[in-house]
C-alpha cells in the first residue's frame, strides 16, 4: 500500500468579527492592529471610506468593512479594532472590524 | 566570479562615464583639434572596457575595446577628428547606452552585436592610419540611409561615388583588358546605382547586364556577377566594360534601365588596377569590409536601433550623490538632537516641577531650533542640482538640429542650481518638450531667419535661478513667437468658440489655450512634435510636482516657457483654521489678508455672493459647503474671510475660526480614497489627529 504523503500548507489568518460573521485575513498582509482613534473625515471620498487615520506619522486611508460588504454602519465598542493591512507596492489600508478573535 | 553584488556600483559609474563621454565627444565636435577631450575620452572608453570585462559583459567590452583603439590613434596624433567620426562615436555612446539600459531591466546586456558600429570603427581606423586618401566613402552612406539617427554622412565626393577604381583585377583580367587595348577597344569602368525605392534589384542589376551584352564585354563585376544575381549587394556595383562603343553611349544603355539611379562612368587604365598597386592595399581591406558591412548593415542597421531605447529603472536601485560636507553637518545635527532630548528627559525627570517650567520652555526652544536646521540639511541633501537633468540637452538639440535640417545653438545657465531629487527625475520629460516644440515650431528655417534678418543659427535659451521660494526654468527661443491669429483660428475650427468670441479672447487666454489636449496648429505631424499630446502633458506633470507654467510671446521674435517649482516639496508655513468642527489648512503661500467682513457686506453678481475690497470685487466661496461640513447653525453676523490669490486672480475663502499659523508637513493621502480635489493633502497635527490641506489653486 501506498503511503500518500499529503502536504499541508499551514497558514495563520487573523480573525475578526463583523456583526454576525467571523472572517479571516492572512497574517501576511496585516501590518498592525489599533485601537479606534479619531478618524478624520475625507469630504467627497467613496461611502465605505470613513476618512484617514494617523498611524506613527503616515497618514493611512480607513474603510468601514461594514458598509462595503453592505451591511449596517459600524457601531463602535471597545472592542472594535482597525486592522491595518498592507498591500504590497500599494500603501496600507485600514479595515474597521467589531472584534478581533485571534 | 560573483559579480552582482558589484552590479550597482557598475551601473552607476557607466552611467557616469557615458554622460561624460557624451559631453566631451560634443566638444570635440566643435574643436576636433582640443586636446582634453581626447584625453577624457580615452580614459572613460578605458575605464568603461575593464568594468564591462570584469562584470563579464562580452559584446560591451569588445566595443569600448574598438572605440578606445580608435581614440588611442587619435591621442598619438595619427588620426585626425573627421564629421564622419564623430557620428560613429555617437552612435556607439548610443549602443553602449542601450546596453546599460538592458543590464538595468534584466542584468543582461542583451544580444545586440552592434557590429555595424564596430565595422564602421574598423573602417576609420584602418582609412585614418592607411596611406592618406581612398577612404572608403559608401558605407557610411548606405547607413545613414537605415538609421534613425540620421546620420549626416561624410561629404561623398565626386570621385568616391565612382568606385570603379577601386576595381582590382587579377592578372588575367588585366591581361585581358590590355588585350582590348591594344585592339583599339576602349576599357570603361563603371558604378551603377540603383534606385533605393526598388525592390527587385537583382533583376534590375541583370537587366543592366543585358543592356550591356551588345555592346561589349564586362571583364570584371564587384560585387562578382554571382553575388549580384543573388542580390548581395546594397544598391551600386561597378563593372569594368571591354567595349568599343562610346562611353556616352554605354551611360545612355545603363540608363535606360528604369530604377537605375546614377552611373558613373570613366576609362580606365587596366595597369593601375592591377595587384600590388599603392592603391590596393586601402581598397582590399576596405573592400571585404564594405561587402561585409553592406549586407549586414541593411539588416542591422534597422534591428540595432530598435532594441536601444528601452526605458527603464526596475532592477537596480538609484543613489544620489552626497556632499561630505552636508554628511558631516546631519551628524552634527542628529547629535544635538540628542542633547535636546536628554535635556527634555531630565527635565521632565527633575525634582522641582515649577521651577523647570522655565528650563523646560528653553529646551523646546532649543529642539525645534534643532529640528528645524535638521529639516533644512536633510532636504539639502535631497537636493540635486539639474545639471543631472539638462546634460542630455545640448546633445538631443544637436540630433534635432540634424534631423530638422535646421542650425541652432542651445544656450543654458544656471545648471548648478538646485532641486529636490523627485523633482529633477520628473522635470526631464516635460523641459525636453518644450525644447523640442522650441525646436520643431518656435524657429524657423535657415533660410527664413536669413530673409528676416535674424542670424541664421536659431538659438535656444535654457535659464534656471531660483526665486523666493521657487526654482525657475525659462525655456526661450529667438523664433517667430506664436502665432495668436493661428491659434484663435483653430479653436474656432473646433468649435470652442465663435468667432466674435475667439476675437474677444486676450492674448494670453489664446496662449492658454495651447495647453489643451490635443490642441496643435500644426499642420503636419512630424516624429518629433505636432500631435497636440504634448503641452497638456507637460502641464500636468508641472503641476502635478507642485509647480506652474505660463507662456509668453513675441511674434517675430520668440516665445518663453515659464517654469516655476517649488523648492521644498513637503514642508509648507500655513494657517489653520476650524470650519464646524474640523481642522483644515491653507498654503500661506496662497494668502493675501484676512479679512472680517458683515454679513451686509455681501453683494450678489450673477446670483453669486461677493464683497467689495478695497476696489476689487472678490467671489466669496463657502467652504464648509463645498467640503461638507456640518455646522450647526449657519446665521452669523461676521464672516471670516480669507482671501487667496493665484497670479491676478483673488477669492475668499469663509472660514469660521481661525487657530493659527503653523509649519506642517504634506503627507499624502493616498490612492485609495477619492477625494474632491479642493484637497491636496493632509497632514498630522501635534495631538495625534490628521488634518486636510487645502488647495486654494483648484478654486481659483
Amino acid at each position: 500500500m501506498d503511503k500518500n504523503v499529503v502536504v499541508e500548507e499551514t497558514k495563520q489568518y487573523i480573525v475578526a468579527k463583523l456583526d454576525i460573521e467571523q472572517f479571516g485575513i492572512d497574517i501576511g498582509y496585516i501590518d498592525n492592529i489599533v485601537r479606534m482613534q479619531k478618524i478624520t473625515r475625507i469630504p467627497k471620498s467613496q461611502r465605505y471610506f470613513k476618512g484617514v487615520i494617523n498611524l506613527r506619522g503616515e497618514v493611512i486611508p480607513v474603510m468601514s468593512l461594514r458598509l462595503k460588504f453592505d451591511l449596517d454602519d459600524d457601531v463602535i465598542t471597545n472592542a472594535s479594532r482597525i486592522i491595518i493591512i498592507k498591500l504590497e507596492n500599494s500603501g496600507m489600508v485600514g479595515l474597521i472590524v467589531d472584534e478581533v478573535k485571534e | 566570479m560573483d559579480v552582482s553584488q558589484y552590479l550597482e556600483i557598475f551601473v552607476d559609474e557607466t552611467k557616469e562615464h557615458l554622460q561624460s563621454l557624451n559631453e566631451q565627444i560634443l566638444i570635440l565636435e566643435k574643436e576636433p583639434d582640443s586636446k582634453e577631450p581626447i584625453q577624457e575620452i580615452f580614459r572613460a572608453a578605458h575605464s568603461l572596457k575593464g568594468m564591462a570585462g570584469t562584470m563579464g559583459y562580452k559584446r560591451m567590452q569588445r566595443l569600448t575595446h574598438d572605440l578606445e583603439n580608435v581614440f588611442s590613434e587619435i591621442r598619438e596624433g595619427r588620426m585626425g577628428v573627421t564629421d564622419e567620426l564623430v557620428d560613429v562615436l555617437f552612435r556607439g555612446l548610443d549602443a553602449l547606452e542601450g546596453y546599460l539600459d538592458n543590464i538595468i531591466n534584466t542584468q543582461d546586456e542583451g544580444d545586440n552585436d552592434n557590429e555595424d558600429i564596430i565595422q564602421d570603427l574598423d573602417r576609420i581606423l584602418k582609412a585614418g592610419t592607411g596611406a592618406g586618401g581612398a577612404a572608403a566613402p559608401a558605407p557610411a552612406k548606405e547607413e545613414a540611409a537605415q538609421t534613425a539617427t540620421a546620420t549626416a554622412a561624410a561629404p561623398a565626393s565626386a570621385d568616391d561615388k565612382a568606385k570603379y577604381h577601386n576595381l582590382v583585377l587579377a592578372e588575367h583580367e588585366a591581361n585581358a583588358a590590355q588585350k582590348a587595348i591594344e585592339e583599339k577597344k576602349k576599357v570603361f569602368g563603371l558604378t551603377v546605382y540603383i534606385q533605393e525605392t526598388c525592390l527587385l534589384k537583382a533583376a534590375r542589376a541583370f537587366l543592366v547586364f543585358k543592356a550591356l551584352e551588345p555592346l561589349g564585354d564586362v571583364i570584371k563585376a564587384e560585387p562578382n556577377v554571382q553575388d549580384i544575381e543573388d542580390e548581395r549587394f546594397d544598391f551600386d556595383f561597378s563593372l569594368i566594360l571591354v567595349t568599343e562603343a562610346d562611353m556616352d553611349k554605354v551611360k545612355e544603355a545603363v540608363m535606360s534601365v528604369s530604377e537605375i539611379a546614377d552611373c558613373l562612368i570613366g576609362a580606365v587604365d587596366p595597369a593601375s588596377h592591377v595587384e600590388g598597386g599603392e592603391k590596393k592595399e586601402e581598397s582590399a581591406a576596405a573592400k571585404p569590409a564594405e561587402k561585409k558591412e553592406a549586407p549586414k548593415a541593411a539588416a542591422a542597421g534597422g534591428a540595432a536601433k530598435a532594441p536601444a531605447k528601452t526605458t527603464g529603472k526596475a532592477v537596480v536601485n538609484r543613489s544620489v550623490r552626497v556632499d561630505i560636507e552636508k554628511l558631516d553637518g546631519l551628524m552634527n545635527l542628529v547629535s544635538e538632537l540628542i542633547i535636546a532630548k536628554n535635556g527634555l528627559v531630565s527635565m521632565s525627570g527633575g525634582d522641582n516641577e515649577n521651577k523647570d517650567m522655565q528650563g523646560f520652555n528653553e529646551q523646546i526652544e532649543y529642539l525645534e531650533t534643532v529640528t528645524t536646521n535638521l529639516h533644512e540639511t536633510v532636504m539639502k541633501v535631497r537636493m540635486v542640482p539639474i545639471e543631472s537633468v539638462v546634460n542630455k540637452f545640448p546633445r538631443m538639440i544637436r540630433d534635432l538640429s540634424k534631423k530638422l535640417d535646421k542650425k541652432m545653438e542651445l544656450y543654458m545657465t544656471g545648471e548648478d542650481t538646485e532641486l529636490d531629487r523627485t523633482v529633477v527625475d520628473e522635470i526631464g520629460d516635460p523641459l525636453m518638450h518644450l525644447l523640442r516644440n522650441s525646436a520643431d515650431h518656435g524657429l524657423e528655417s535657415n533660410e527664413e531667419r536669413v530673409k528676416l534678418g535674424k542670424p541664421e543659427v536659431g538659438s535656444i535659451f535654457l535659464d534656471a535661478y531660483q526665486e523666493g521660494n521657487n526654482v525657475v526654468i525659462e525655456v526661450r527661443d529667438d523664433g517667430a513667437g506664436i502665432n495668436i491669429e493661428k491659434v484663435k483660428k483653430k479653436a474656432v475650427e473646433r468649435g470652442m468658440f465663435t468667432e466674435e468670441q475667439a476675437e474677444a479672447l486676450s492674448d494670453k487666454e489664446a496662449i492658454d489655450l495651447l495647453f489643451l489636449p490635443s490642441f496643435s496648429t500644426a499642420d503636419k505631424i512630424s516624429d518629433v512634435s505636432g500631435r497636440g499630446v504634448g503641452l497638456d502633458v507637460v502641464k500636468t506633470n508641472i503641476e502635478s510636482l507642485g509647480g506652474s507654467i505660463e507662456a509668453k510671446t513675441k511674434k517675430g521674435e520668440g516665445s518663453s516657457f515659464i517654469v516655476r517649482l517649488p523648492l521644498t516639496l513637503a514642508i509648507v508655513q500655513a494657517l489653520m483654521v476650524e470650519l464646524g468642527q474640523e481642522k483644515y489648512a491653507i498654503p500661506l503661500g496662497s494668502i493675501q489678508t484676512i479679512e472680517n467682513i458683515s454679513k451686509d457686506e455681501i453683494k450678489y453678481v450673477q446670483n453669486k455672493e461677493v464683497i467689495h475690497l478695497r476696489g476689487n470685487v472678490i467671489p466669496l466661496i463657502r467652504l464648509d459647503e463645498l467640503l461638507d461640513v456640518d455646522r450647526g447653525d449657519a446665521a452669523e453676523e461676521n464672516l471670516t474671510v480669507v482671501i487667496v490669490s493665484k497670479g491676478e486672480s483673488l477669492a475668499g475663502l469663509v472660514v469660521d475660526n481661525l487657530i493659527g499659523q503653523q509649519e506642517i508637513v504634506i503627507k499624502s493621502i493616498g490612492k485609495f480614497i477619492s477625494y474632491s480635489k479642493v484637497i491636496s493633502g493632509a497632514t498630522i497635527l501635534g495631538d495625534g489627529g490628521v488634518a486636510l490641506i487645502i488647495d486654494p489653486n483648484v478654486l481659483l
